[in-house]
């Protein structure tokens, strides 16, 4: 722990340093010998990018802290995890940071071997039941990935994403190339209905982990999709895909509520709040393609702010409801009556996260909401409004499930064990943010839309 | 241009192959062998466009990092699933 | 100068700083709980009452900022907002003097009394909001503050009732934000403005407006309780005394009504809103509610279901009142807001009482409870008088402007309803008062001995005050810093005299 500690100050060192560089020169480009042409690793950094760094640092941070309170005095288990915590966070800033379509499908696959480890580490059948759902997903999803890329490469004869940005143009084989890599990072995203591998993958991993792994690793694959969409999508993607991923993320606004109402276990609910959360996340593309640059921009804030803070807000509930499961000793949801007695400091949290997650002010949630309303009533496409309404009333729906339940004084009988109150920290912080996040939006939301990479590269 | 073709072919073929094991076959063994066949398929597909791309330290890195990644897949699926069946004693099919 | 611009946030701080310490509180440290309460409410009340004289004397205070690019969180007081912070105000210190009283020694206080502060700081963010997102905000924040008030007992019977409040507010909720994203996406950004924004807009908006304003009504009905949205407020009834007192009375169906007065007033502009053809619908829907409400609270046994159908009705006056197109109706409405305040909580203070004291909550228990009650009949007396609109209780002075103002606008009818719903109100409270002072009790409780009062000060002293309230406002209505010259300020300000 003392060892992940430094590690963690050390990355937030160089996010200090990164975030100097692009406030003094604005955003960079760089590649390991370019001019060689060795798929060496390339870089580029701009607004959203450094906006996920900041992200992973501040989620990275707690779930370490957590996870060293929430598996203190279990050596052997501190053992494996630090590694593989590791390994996902390095895959994870790649992600954000790579420059070109090799150094993207690495990071991805890096970030797929740590999550497998973390997911495994629940050492139960479940555990490994789920892990190798997961890695269904990401067998398929990356070789669709990949074979895209080496159309790609075929076609224009390079990789690096600012290239391909220029020389990009539609033809009938970079559609497919362009629908491939869709495929693939939609299955790693669990859009409904390819959904199926995250809940139980998100729901029987240990508390912290679960927190790191749908706050950041759901995130990776969409912010991906989102970067190749807003570079080539005005030129290559059909507004038919986009309207029809814009329905599938409807459809996963509504099913996942739907599933999480009928959940029975606590973190259960939680995981399947994610498959909900994520499709807000896919209305993104049928408001950037084929509409005015006004709406683009409203879209791309308001989705982002809808990744931010769905990342901050459900890494605190995962870690609220590790919290309420770990003093209670049950997972059961009907095990939570009187709770809001025992453990009110963690019941707060999950209430903060929670406004977040419904849409209600003040939290980032609600203003993404704003900014997703606006754009759909700006760009005409009007029905995504009652998806939007509906989908904010079914997150209430099984929220407020969880709280009914600890209002609920009759037949508490409930045992309690005592949680150490570093625990509590962690998610109370990240709840917080969640909140201020709707009401201090101003340089995230500046930075999302600062994109261009310098010109000087081009 | 014939060995391009060749290539593709072969590659097509061998695609299909392996995406329909993936798709018919439940267990984890014989997807993992289903889903190598796809990768020697990608594989394949790159060595095609090698011949009219001229960038050979570029071919070359990504060869081996498809290699290293498809074995590191191979082998965690490998592990999880002997997991399951050895400790748990449980069946690998997935439902 | 610094406090004056900070002064609106101050008294939001106020409340809001201490619901978060009083979570932190420990549950039994009750005196350390109670003497926080009282003393952020009797600072509050303080605040309230510089801001009030300063308005007065024509000082302007604002406070803003910029949470995203065109979106601004503005709070500012202006006489509309003095009215309402003025009753919020006051009513926060009595309540929650009746809270602790009434409370004792029940589990959750912490909780209770966290949520409780919460409640009236989105209520107080609800009076001050400069525009129309800040609104959307506070109102939202109200809906989720009161949910654990609401379900406090923890029983099924209150989480059913959370459930039913829940889904009717958090609808009405999403759709006054798409309303409100409407109005911003083509209208700009809507400080309130006394007068409205829509003087100079052209005719062929005026579908869109309609569509907006419907929405945006809708959305604030549901918490006004107008027919057919008003389910979930006899059902909250299974709430604690304290909480439906401040329900019924300040918070939540008070916002909704506030925010249909600030929508019409400040954002449309009555004449707007009249020339837009939206007002008369809305006044007939005011007037449905009015007698539907009136009706069914004649055929309710339950002390407190009566009281809550005579709140449907009651609430709806303003709705009316600012329907009629005219100074004078606009004076009735503002002041009811102010007068049904103060009266309804008298009277659901004295349920509680009842309730606490001798264990009635059916009407038919009532017969000859003002010898054992005689403090608490008298105050039950004056706000029921009170709300039938007797000389020269507060009531009266609402109701005589609100039949002034359809005379003027015209709008016949509307006094007709007025009278119908007198005769109503009458007919539901009149035979309480008879079973309070004249029927014999069925079981005499001997276990009382008369020396001692009829229950704790605590319960005692609020519903006393709000009764002699009642009588005051109504024989001092026209001195100076009154509800009533406040609400003529208003008026002369919207319309321009």
């Amino acid at each position: 722990m003392a060892f992940m500690m430094k590690a963690m100050l050390l990355n937030a060192v160089i996010v200090v340093a990164l975030g100097w560089r692009l406030l003094a020169h604005g955003p960079l480009y760089w590649a390991l010998l370019p001019s060689a042409g060795i798929p060496g690793i390339s870089i580029r950094l701009d607004g959203l990018s450094f906006l996920f760094i900041i992200l992973t640092a501040i989620i990275a941070v707690l779930s370490v802290f957590q996870a060293g309170h929430y598996f203190a005095g279990n050596q052997p288990i501190q053992k494996r995890l630090w590694w593989r915590v590791l390994m996902v966070l390095t895959g994870l800033n790649l992600v954000w940071l790579a420059g070109d379509l090799i150094t993207l499908y690495v990071a991805m696959e890096l970030v797929a071997f740590g999550v497998v480890g973390l997911i495994a580490l629940g050492d139960q059948a479940e555990s490994y039941r789920s892990a190798l759902r997961y890695l269904n997903a990401v067998l398929l999803g990356t070789l669709s990935f990949l074979i895209g890329i080496i159309l790609l490469y075929g076609i224009y004869g390079t990789v690096s994403l600012v290239s391909l940005e220029q020389q990009i143009q539609w033809t009938r084989l970079t559609g497919i190339a362009f629908a491939l890599m869709t495929a693939g990072l939609v299955y790693r995203a669990a859009l409904f209905p390819l959904h199926s591998w995250l809940p139980p993958a998100h729901g029987s991993s240990h508390a912290p982990l679960s927190a790191l792994l749908s706050a950041l690793v759901t995130k990776a694959s969409f912010y991906i999709l989102a970067r190749l969409w807003l570079d080539w999508g005005q030129v290559v993607a059909s507004p038919v895909l986009a309207q029809g991923l814009g329905v599938l993320g409807c459809f996963a606004i509504l099913w996942g509520g739907w599933m999480a109402c009928r959940q029975s276990e606590l973190k259960m609910l939680v995981a399947y709040s994610s498959v909900n959360q994520v499709g807000y996340f896919f209305l993104l593309f049928p408001m950037i393609i084929g509409v005015s640059y006004e709406v683009s921009l409203l879209v791309t804030q308001g989705v982002m702010l809808q990744v931010i803070s769905h990342a901050l807000a459900k890494a605190a509930l995962f870690m609220a409801a590790g919290n309420l499961v770990l003093a209670l000793g049950s997972k059961e949801i009907q095990h939570l009556s009187g709770i809001s007695r025992l453990m009110p400091l963690s019941l707060l949290s999950f209430g903060l996260a929670a406004v977040s997650i419904m849409g209600l002010p003040p939290s980032g949630g609600f203003l993404a909401k704003w900014y997703l309303l606006q754009s759909s009533l700006l760009s005409g496409q009007w029905w995504w409004i009652p998806t939007l309404i509906l989908g904010g009333l079914l997150s209430a729906t099984y929220i407020f499930r969880i709280f009914s339940q600890s209002f609920l004084e009759q037949g508490s009988e409930a045992v309690t064990q005592e949680v150490p109150k570093a625990l509590e920290v962690a998610p109370l912080l990240l709840a917080l943010m969640a909140v201020a996040l709707g009401l201090f939006a101003h340089t995230p939301l500046a930075l999302m839309i600062d994109m261009e990479v310098a010109d000087g590269i081009r | 241009m014939m060995t391009q073709t060749l290539l593709w072919t072969l590659s097509i073929l061998l695609l299909l192959l392996g995406a329909t094991g993936f798709a018919v076959k439940r267990d984890y063994v014989r997807r993992i062998i289903a889903f190598n066949i796809m990768s020697t398929a990608v594989l394949l597909m790159f060595a095609g466009f090698a011949v009219t791309v001229e960038d050979e330290p570029m071919l070359t890195g990504v060869f081996v990092v498809l290699l290293l990644v498809t074995s590191v897949l191979t082998a965690l699926t490998l592990s999880m699933r002997s997991q399951l069946v050895s400790r748990f004693n449980l069946s690998d099919r997935d439902r | 100068m610094a406090f004056d611009s900070l002064l609106p946030l101050w008294v939001l701080a106020t409340s809001l700083v201490v619901a978060f310490i009083i979570f932190a509180i420990p549950e039994d440290r009750w005196k350390l709980r109670s003497f926080l309460n009282i003393s952020a409410a009797v600072i509050k009340l303080f605040l309230v009452m510089v801001m009030t004289w300063g308005v007065f004397q024509g000082v302007f205070y604002q406070t803003h900022f910029e949470i995203a690019p065109g979106l601004v969180f503005s709070l500012k007081a202006d006489p509309l907002s003095i009215v309402f912070a003025g009753l919020s105000s006051v009513l926060w210190l009595l309540t929650t003097i009746y809270a602790i009283g009434y409370l004792e020694g029940s589990p959750n206080r912490s909780r209770f009394f966290g949520f409780f502060s919460f409640c009236v700081a989105s209520t107080l963010g609800i009076a001050l909001a400069g525009n129309l997102f800040t609104f959307l905000l506070f109102y939202e924040m109200l809906t989720l503050s009161a949910y654990p008030l609401v379900v406090h007992r923890g029983t099924r019977a209150a989480l059913k009732a959370g459930r039913v409040y829940l889904i009717y507010t958090l609808s009405g909720g999403a759709l006054l934000m798409l309303g409100v994203v409407m109005l911003y996406l083509n209208f700009g950004q809507m400080p309130f403005n006394s007068g409205g924004h829509f003087q100079q807009v052209h005719e062929a908006e005026f579908p869109l407006l309609r569509l907006i304003f419907v929405l945006l009504i809708a959305g604030l009905a549901v918490k006004a309780a107008l027919v057919p949205l008003h389910g979930w407020l006899p059902s909250a009834m299974v709430a604690p005394a304290p909480v439906s007192a401040l329900l019924h009375a300040v918070a939540v169906v008070k916002a909704g009504v506030f925010g249909i007065v600030r929508v019409v007033y400040d954002i449309f502009g009555i004449e707007f809103s009249y020339m837009l053809g939206v007002l008369q619908p809305l006044g007939w829907l005011a007037a449905a509610t009015i007698v539907y409400g009136s009706i069914r609270a004649l055929y309710q046994t339950d002390l407190k279901r009566r009281l809550a159908f005579s709140t449907v009705s009651q609430v709806s006056y303003i709705t009316l009142g600012v329907t009629l197109f005219g100074p004078l109706g606009t004076i009735g409405a503002v002041v009811h807001l102010v007068h049904q305040g103060i009266m309804k909580i008298t009277l659901f203070f004295c349920a509680g009482n009842y309730a606490e004291t001798l264990g009635i909550h059916r009407i038919d228990e009532l017969n000859g409870v003002a010898k054992q009650m005689p403090w608490t009949s008298m105050a039950f007396t004056l706000g029921a008088l009170g709300m039938i609109g007797l000389p020269p209780l507060a009531g009266f002075i609402s109701k005589w402007y609100l039949g002034l103002g359809a005379l003027e606008s015209g709008m016949h009818w509307a006094v007709g309803v007025l009278v119908v719903s007198t005769l109503l109100n009458a007919a539901y409270f009149l035979p309480i008062l008879h079973r309070i002072w004249f029927c014999k009790p069925e079981v005499v409780d001997h276990t009382r001995h008369l020396k001692r009062p009829e229950c704790s000060w605590l319960l005692l002293a609020p519903p006393v005050i709000t009764a002699v309230l009642i009588l005051l406002l109504g024989v001092f209505a026209s001195w100076p810093m009154s509800p009533f010259s406040w609400a003529t300020f208003m008026a002369n300000q919207e319309y321009g005299l």
